[in-house]
């Protein structure tokens, strides 16, 4: 077991991912990033990955980020993981509210998803 | 020459001896010849006293006065209706002549000399003589009897009269009894078959009269010489024709003979040419009225051969004028109607139809009449519409619809049909009349405004499209830049300068509006095309306040501050679409900070009047002029008319939009220099409004 909790971050554009990964680790997360739903989803398989907190597109080539939201939520081992969904359009935002643990609008600020991500983070790590 | 004398006092006589009409036949005529023989008695026995002295004679002689009284009476009785009684008080009077004469030359003068006796017994003839007349045989013999009787028994009481035995032989009055009595039998078989074929005549009159009352049209026979009418029926008579006068006088109101009329007279053609005769011509009620009679005259011919009479019948054709006027009306009509017309039997046979037909499809009214009007079918129509139509009209029901149909060129058309049933008064239809219009330019029209209209709708979706895929693409390089400066803001990549501090805020303030310029284009494109539908839900109002934090990082990089408040009383949970509240919102407080560059911004949420609650937000910027106050709600209008604070001046217009749409109302107040106030008033129960711009209306 790592010393810090894991967070996993799926955004195909690098930029918008290098983003989320840098707020994440300076939020304390152990991350892990991918730019493929298909990569991650088959990583998620795994029981042994575990992720405390995923950021996750919702405009992704490959899987579609609601498709992967129902299967990350239909996977036993990940019942405790935290999932925050980014998306660019305000209507699709409203759609999934239910299914996510929170919905980022995009542009989604550094420091208000550092802040969130503190939020998220784990007490047993603390 | 005394002809006309004659006739008039055969006219008096009949109106003086005219018996009463309740008697029977067989006393009608001896009651007649008593009322005539009486007057006459009455005027030669009073004649010889008149020309005396009337009324010494009458007083000196009371026998006369007693038997004119008698005849006097005899007459009166003979006109009434009992005129048998006066034959009998006549019979009477003659048979008391005897003792008459024997009280008129004894009673005042002693004994009545013989010549008295006898001329009295002169009288005891007559009655017997009378009653071949008025008595039948069996009273006849029963008078005679009488007479007989007191001829012989008569001497027994009165001895002078026994010369009378001598002067009357037995065997000569029992001849002339037996004799009278044979005349009194010839005369009653006479009379009797004189009633008999009067009676007959009279049956077969009454029936010749039953015959043409029967008939409802006037009727009637014409004088040949005089143009009187001889006899009418009851139409006739109804009409006003009367026996004994003209026809012209009748039926033309003229006062003689018709000539140099339009059509020639009846009776003159008749009796020209001896052979029956129609013409049609206007005759007159006897009210005036003109009618339109077809009038039939047959000739009634004398044993010469010459035509005597005219039999002649005029039928009303008023009625059948009006009509064939009508008709030829409407058959003016439907030939130069610009619709088409058919009418078909009830086997859908065609057997008329208009010229407009076939102007419209190319057929002919003789290529068309005997076809089915299958003959313009199109094939474009499933067999079902044709048997829906013909289900319709055969129930006697008009069927109305547009339909395909094919030319004799072959070239399709559109029409709008209306096929009604001609029912007759039975019930039965007879026909069926169809009017066609061509309607394919409306059609073509139609089909044109419609694409227009759907080219339209679809050049709106492709713009909303269009923008929202913009929108989308812009967020995720906003992304990138709005990070980036953050994280270097922040020092996550270093230390930063002041300078290079300022340019990050410019940098992430850009950033912000052009989100917010992004969000706001595809709202004002989502409003344009009709597409927002509010979905009303309880919320808490900290739900609508977290839009607040984003504005409140870019006031506070301008050194504004940001507070809000909440009133107690405002209901708690409010009903509405906080996703839009939320734009409502956020776009007031956009608006505020970029156009308040010191001071405060204050937002407060407070329950209003009228079952209402309002966001309030107030700055503290350079305030509004009134004249543009009145445009700032209007997409793309800032009050500077530039760009100079960033923005693209939709944010006040979607807000405006927004809150009408919700059913509330924004209300400004704002000096220029004092800072501004928008109040948004929302109703507490959202009563959701259908939104005025609902898609592109084209109307057809």
């Amino acid at each position: 077991m790592s010393t810090k909790p894991q967070a996993l971050v799926i955004e195909d554009d690098p930029a918008q991912n290098d983003i989320f990964c840098s707020a994440l680790e300076q939020a304390g997360f152990d991350v892990q990033s991918f730019d493929d739903g298909q990569a991650a989803l088959d990583y998620l398989q795994v029981s042994e990955h575990t992720p405390h907190l995923i950021v996750l597109d919702l405009h992704l080539p490959g899987q579609r980020g609601g498709t992967i939201l129902e299967t990350i939520r239909s996977l036993p081992h990940l019942k405790e993981t935290r999932v925050l969904l980014a998306t660019a359009d305000p209507r699709m935002a409203e759609m999934v509210e239910s299914n996510a643990d929170l919905v980022l609008l995009k542009p989604v600020s550094f420091i208000q998803l550092r802040d969130l991500a503190r939020r998220f983070y784990p007490a047993e790590y603390q | 020459m005394f002809a006309p004398y004659l006739a008039h006092l055969k006219q008096i006589g009949d109106r003086l001896t005219r018996p009463h009409p309740d008697l029977p036949a067989l006393v009608r005529g001896r009651v007649r010849i008593l009322s005539a023989l009486s007057l006459g008695f009455l005027f030669l026995y009073l004649l010889p006293e008149v020309m005396e002295d009337l009324p010494a004679a009458l007083i000196s002689d009371v026998g006369t006065l007693l038997f004119s009284i008698g005849v006097f009476l005899v007459y009166l009785l003979s006109r009434s209706r009992y005129g048998r009684w006066g034959i009998w008080l006549f019979l009477l009077l003659f048979l008391g002549n005897p003792v008459r004469e024997a009280v008129r030359h004894g009673l005042f003068s002693g004994v009545p000399p013989m010549e008295a006796w006898m001329n009295g017994l002169g009288w005891i003839f007559i009655p017997p003589a009378l009653g071949v007349l008025l008595l039948t045989p069996w009273e006849m013999l029963f008078l005679n009897l009488v007479a007989g009787l007191l001829l012989w028994l008569a001497p027994g009481f009165f001895p002078e009269l026994a010369v009378v035995r001598e002067a009357i032989l037995l065997e000569a009055f029992t001849v002339m009894t037996v004799l009278l009595w044979g005349a009194s039998f010839i005369r009653h078989r006479d009379m009797l078959n004189l009633i008999h074929s009067e009676e007959r005549i009279r049956q077969e009159r009454n029936y010749l009269q039953t015959v043409i009352n029967a008939l409802q049209d006037p009727f009637y026979v014409l004088d040949a010489g005089t143009y009187e009418v001889i006899l009418a029926n009851d139409a006739a008579r109804s009409r006003g024709v009367r026996s004994a006068r003209t026809c012209y006088a009748l039926t033309h109101h003229r006062d003689t003979p018709c000539s140099g009329l339009e059509h020639p007279c009846p009776l003159q053609h008749v009796v020209q040419h001896r052979e029956p005769f129609t013409v049609e011509h206007i005759h007159y009620y006897a009210d005036g009225t003109p009618y339109y009679a077809e009038v039939h005259g047959y000739p009634v011919r004398d044993e010469n051969g010459q035509v005597i009479q005219m039999v002649e019948y005029s039928l009303d054709i008023t009625e059948r004028k009006k009509a064939d006027e009508t008709i030829r009306q409407l058959q003016r009509a439907i030939e130069h109607a610009a619709t088409g017309v058919v009418i078909t039997g009830t086997d859908g046979t065609i057997q008329y139809v208009n010229p407009a037909f076939t102007r419209m499809t190319g057929y002919s009214a003789a290529e068309a009449v005997g076809q089915n009007p299958r003959l313009l079918k199109s094939g474009k129509h499933r067999p079902k519409f044709y048997t829906a139509l013909w289900e319709t009209i055969t129930k006697g029901k008009v069927w109305r619809g547009e339909m395909i149909n094919r030319r004799k060129d072959g070239t399709f058309y559109w029409e709008f049909q209306t096929i009604a049933p001609v029912i007759d008064s039975q019930g039965q239809i007879t026909h069926f009349v169809a009017v066609k219009e061509d309607v394919t330019r409306r059609k073509e029209m139609e089909a044109a405004l419609r694409q227009a209209r759907d080219e339209a709708r679809q050049a709106s979706e492709f713009k909303s499209r269009l923008l929202a895929n913009i929108s989308h693409d812009m967020r995720t390089p906003l992304g990138a830049i709005i990070g980036y400066a953050e994280m270097l803001a922040d020092g996550a990549l270093g230390p930063v300068t002041e300078k290079q501090q300022n340019v990050l805020r410019t940098i992430l303030n850009a950033g912000q509006t052009l989100t917010d310029f992004t969000t706001n284009l595809v709202h004002q494109a989502e409003l344009e095309s009709g597409k927002i539908r509010f979905k009303p839900k309880a919320f808490h109002i900290q739900e609508l306040c977290k839009i607040i934090s984003v504005s409140e990082a870019v006031a506070e990089s301008k050194g504004v501050q940001v507070e809000y408040s909440i009133h107690p009383d405002l209901p708690d949970p409010l009903v509405g679409d906080v996703y839009w509240l939320r734009q409502i919102l956020g776009n007031l407080l956009s608006n505020a900070v970029k156009f308040t560059d010191e001071g405060r911004i204050s937002v407060s949420f407070f329950p209003a009047d009228g079952n209402r609650w309002a966001i309030q937000v107030q700055d503290t910027g350079k305030g509004i002029s009134p004249e543009a106050q009145s445009k700032i709600f209007e997409p793309f209008v800032q009050e500077d008319g530039a760009f100079a604070h960033g923005g693209s001046g939709l944010g006040l217009a979607i807000v405006h939009q927004l809150v009408q749409m919700m059913g509330g109302e924004i209300v400004l107040e704002s000096q220029p220099g004092q800072g501004s106030t928008f109040t948004v008033y929302l109703p507490v129960n959202m009563d959701i409004q259908e939104n005025p711009q609902d898609g592109i209306n084209i109307a057809l």
